[in-house]
């Protein structure tokens, strides 16, 4: 009896160690809840804009795949080229945070450095600000392929529209009409057109 | 631990030759509940799904269109939603700003519906105007309500200044800061 115990808990220890832990934000953002939510695909190719309370906007790339191509994109628009260090450090990084002069700075601070210090965030604004480059980064370094980009807007709850609407039009001026929006799902409420439409099997275009 | 010793029973001698009925014990054994207990606990451990993130699509229309390539939206089934700031939500029927009314967030279903129900399901189109101090949550709310309303043409648009000057006067007039 002892030793099935001993089992046991041996198991309950095995799995609590290799559960996967989120990854820490270096930016908290609690995002709104919608009843259009499907499943997303973060894990390659993800363009994801956050977006936190002040009104700040972060880049994260979802993986290095998506980093390589986002930097060869960058210099190649911007006819410079980063020192080998800066760009392996860019590929290891999880996202930027900074304006574009400010970036070797901040790729060469201690993740520790990274969890005390603020940032200013992408600079923005209603023309769409540096965040338009770094968009037209993405898709010149996609090329053919930049159909398999995913632009994701993660924003705070309290972040004000404009600035959201900031972020639209640096998408819409590099001709990116479709996006999505990180939400958490949400059950359609009862008695509600859309309650009807699911009871009824209407196929939810989402 | 989950067995008792019955047999203490047994030392005994047959002298007194008066039958006794058995002691049953009172002792529960516990093993098949521990069993299933794992057993619970494995099952769903390998069944949990972790959660994963979830989006919600957005198309948007191009903005350089040809004024001539719009079609108009008729007056008579016009809606227009203005959001403000402290979650305030403003609507005004037909092309009017004077006539904005006051909402909120859980009265606006209803005068979505009402005017869902009074209009042909072509001529109706609503229009989501946040201001400068509406929240993302507002605007996500605003287009969830869309979804939940089963309403399919919607646009989401700047307010222009005739409205903004509207709006501001009713939260001066309603004390809202």
């Amino acid at each position: 009896m002892t030793a099935m115990c001993d089992v046991a808990f041996l198991l309950l220890s095995f799995f609590i160690l290799t559960a996967k832990f989120k990854p820490a934000e270096a930016v908290p953002i609690s995002i709104p809840s919608s009843v259009a939510s499907t499943a997303a695909l973060l894990n390659t190719d993800a363009f994801i804009v956050s977006v936190d309370h002040d009104g700040k906007a972060y880049l994260e790339l979802s993986d290095k795949g998506i980093r390589e191509k986002v930097l060869d994109g960058m210099q190649q628009l911007k006819g410079i080229k980063f020192p080998a260090d800066v760009q392996d450090k860019f590929l290891a990084s999880e996202m930027v945070p900074v304006s574009l002069d400010a970036l070797p700075g901040y790729l060469q601070l201690t993740p520790d450095q990274i969890k005390k210090a603020t940032f200013s965030g992408v600079p923005l604004d209603s023309t769409g600000g540096e965040l338009k480059d770094w968009v037209q980064a993405a898709l010149f370094g996609y090329g053919a392929a930049s159909t398999d980009i995913h632009f994701i807007i993660k924003g705070d709850n309290d972040a004000k529209y404009p600035k959201i609407d900031n972020v639209l039009v640096a998408f819409k001026k590099n001709q990116i009409f479709r996006f999505q929006l990180l939400t958490s799902p949400h059950d359609a409420p009862e008695g509600s057109e859309l309650y009807k439409q699911i009871l009824s099997g209407v196929k939810q275009d989402n | 631990m989950a067995e008792l010793d019955t047999s203490s029973g047994g030392g005994h001698k047959k002298g007194s030759g008066v039958k006794k009925a058995k002691k049953l014990s009172t002792r529960v054994d516990l093993t098949p509940m521990v069993d299933l207990g794992f057993l619970l606990i494995t099952f769903f451990i390998f069944t949990t799904t972790l959660s994963q993130p979830s989006t919600m699509k957005l198309n948007m229309p191009k903005d350089d269109v040809d004024p001539k390539d719009l079609t108009p939206i008729k007056e008579s089934g016009a809606l227009t939603i203005l959001m403000g700031k402290n979650d305030q939500v403003y609507y005004y029927l037909g092309i009017d700003p004077n006539k904005l009314q006051s909402s909120s967030y859980s009265k606006i279903r209803d005068v979505i519906l009402t005017k869902k129900k009074s209009t042909p399901p072509d001529d109706l189109f609503i229009t989501i105007k946040p201001d400068e101090d509406a929240t993302y949550e507002n605007a996500v709310a605003m287009l969830d309500e869309m979804k939940i309303d089963a309403i399919d043409h919607y646009a989401l648009d700047k307010p222009s200044d005739a409205e903004m000057k509207d709006v501001h006067a009713t939260e001066q007039a309603n004390g809202i800061k």
